[in-house]
């Protein structure tokens, strides 16, 4: 029995290691599992929920009227994780091909992309000013955001 | 120095001043029109650069060894409630180093999927020609298939018209029936063909009348499959004894994506009928494009195209515009720099009525903001 530890030293670095991991790893996958994408209007929208066919559209940039008020998509490029996963699961392209897509909508027939918004103060402050406007966000975010709510639920899921 | 070598140093010359010309333009125009559409509207500018090399150019054909480019398309839409204006300014400094108000539309909706415009437009003619025309940035490939080059640049059909145009579409569940009709003078045939030009108006203009309707599975993409018919009567000036070109054309396209792959092409049947003082003559040809393109690792798009045509070799219109490429082969990449730019690099067997040549073009295109 050689080295410098003994067997039960030895025995129980191993045994403290594989709780730590354990705890460690437990606790990303409660962070991950917590994860839910959420679309958000200000608190006093009278906005209904929309189905995925108008949420798609409304972001790619066709027209979509709910109880008489015309949806104004906001994209949030603030988080860059956010906007991947947004575009993946609801939009089901890659940033490229949407921001393609929006460009060559515009280009061939005029109207506006919906616009985009890296600061989260602004995007906060241009989704209570306009009625109609919807973005996404994390629902931990929305929690720590006054004046704002969430819509609907997009996605829940981890994230590797 | 001999006289071909001051000229061409001349030609360099001129082509510098064009291209810092071009940059002037482009940095007096963008901080003024910057501002107004930070508040509203869409404003792009498209850039793109480039060059093409020609090891052996056939004798006769025009064409030099090399060339590069510079160009930039200034675009411009707000909408007004019902109203929708539309603006597209384009500058370049090839041979005809020139400014074209590319488009100027003025529109109206009838109906929340109908779209009435009055003014200068690309004429709804195949897919490529509303769908890139100058954005080039939107493009995959470094060149355009030759029958869908620009009337001002070359191009045999007309791809600008001036008058009204109505675009609508019409759902049917998730798919989608599209539709367009444009009814506008059609351009003059003098070295090219020569579309209304607001900058500089001139010449003579008759009617021009073209009809669109396509059909797209999924409104949520740009897939779509189409047919199309065309009338155009272009005047002809300086080439006696034609005076005159009825033009018809038909034709069919289609774009589709799976996902990452792209098929994109198109077929054109050209009947022109040439008035001359003593009678008339008719003749007529077929183009025909196929691209497919297929995105590696999300930057990396491989393209290749095919062209073909029928009935192009010494046909009597053609005649009028000898730079048409009856047959073409071509191989590429598209390499995404950034979000909004990329690079691209083809490859190409071409072939024109004064024989065959091979072609090496690489060129930048970006799109800002």
């Amino acid at each position: 029995m050689g080295g410098r530890f003994p067997l039960m030293a030895r025995r129980a670095v191993i045994n403290i290691s594989f709780w730590l991991l354990l705890l460690g790893s437990a606790g990303n996958v409660v962070a991950d599992e917590g994860r839910r994408l959420v679309l958000v209007v200000a608190a006093d929208s009278t906005l209904p929920s929309l189905d995925r066919t108008e949420i798609r559209k409304t972001f790619i940039g066709i027209t979509v009227v709910k109880d008489k008020q015309r949806i104004e998509p906001l994209i949030n490029v603030s988080d860059a994780l956010l906007y991947q996963v947004f575009l993946q699961k609801n939009v089901f392209m890659s940033a490229r091909h949407y921001e393609r897509l929006l460009l060559a909508r515009v280009f061939r027939s005029g109207g506006q992309r919906p616009p985009r918004y890296s600061d989260h103060e602004s995007l906060v402050g241009t989704l209570k000013a306009r009625p109609g406007a919807i973005t996404y966000m994390w629902a931990a975010t929305v929690e720590t955001t006054p004046g704002i709510k969430v819509l609907q639920e997009l996605w829940r899921g981890s994230i590797h | 120095m001999n006289s071909r070598h001051r000229g061409y140093r001349e030609s360099c010359w001129r082509r510098a001043c064009d291209v810092l010309g071009l940059v002037f333009l482009l940095l007096a125009v963008l901080p003024s029109l910057a501002p107004a559409a930070g508040a509203d509207g869409e404003f792009l500018v498209f850039l793109e650069a480039g060059g093409a090399y020609r090891p052996d150019p056939p004798a006769d054909s025009g064409l030099d060894n090399s060339d590069t480019g510079l160009a930039v398309d200034l675009f411009y839409a707000k909408d007004y409630g019902r109203m929708r204006i539309l603006g597209e300014l384009f500058a370049n400094n090839n041979e005809n180093s020139d400014l074209d108000l590319e488009r100027l539309q003025l529109g109206w909706q009838v109906r929340p999927d109908t779209l009435l415009w009055l003014g200068r437009y690309h004429a709804p003619l195949g897919y490529w020609n509303t769908a890139f025309h100058h954005g080039t940035y939107l493009e995959t490939a470094a060149s355009r298939p030759t029958v869908t080059l620009y009337d001002e640049h070359g191009g045999s059909l007309p791809s600008h018209l001036t008058g009204l145009l109505l675009e609508g579409r019409r759902p049917l569940g998730d798919r989608v029936l599209r539709y367009a009709w444009a009814i506008g003078a059609g351009p003059q045939l003098a070295e090219s063909l020569e579309p209304v030009d607001f900058l500089r108006p001139s010449g003579s203009h008759k009617p021009s009348t073209v009809l669109r309707i396509s059909y797209s599975p999924n409104d949520l993409s740009l897939d779509e499959t189409g047919v199309f018919a065309a009338y155009t009567e272009i005047p002809v000036i300086g080439a006696p004894p034609i005076n005159e070109v009825d033009q018809t054309i038909v034709g069919a396209f289609v774009n589709r994506e799976w996902n990452r792959t792209r098929i994109l092409g198109a077929g054109f049947y050209v009947d022109n009928t040439l008035r001359r003082a003593g009678g008339s003559a008719r003749d007529s040809f077929t183009s025909a494009y196929l691209q497919a393109e297929y995105d590696w690792r999300s930057e990396w798009t491989f393209f290749g195209r095919l062209e073909g045509s029928s009935g192009a070799e010494g046909d009597a219109y053609l005649s009028l515009l000898p730079t048409f490429i009856t047959q073409r082969v071509v191989a590429g990449i598209n390499y995404a720099l950034t979000r909004h730019q990329s690079v691209r690099f083809e490859l190409s067997d071409n072939r024109i009525d004064a024989g065959q040549y091979d072609q090496v073009v690489a060129k930048w295109a970006a799109v800002f903001p």
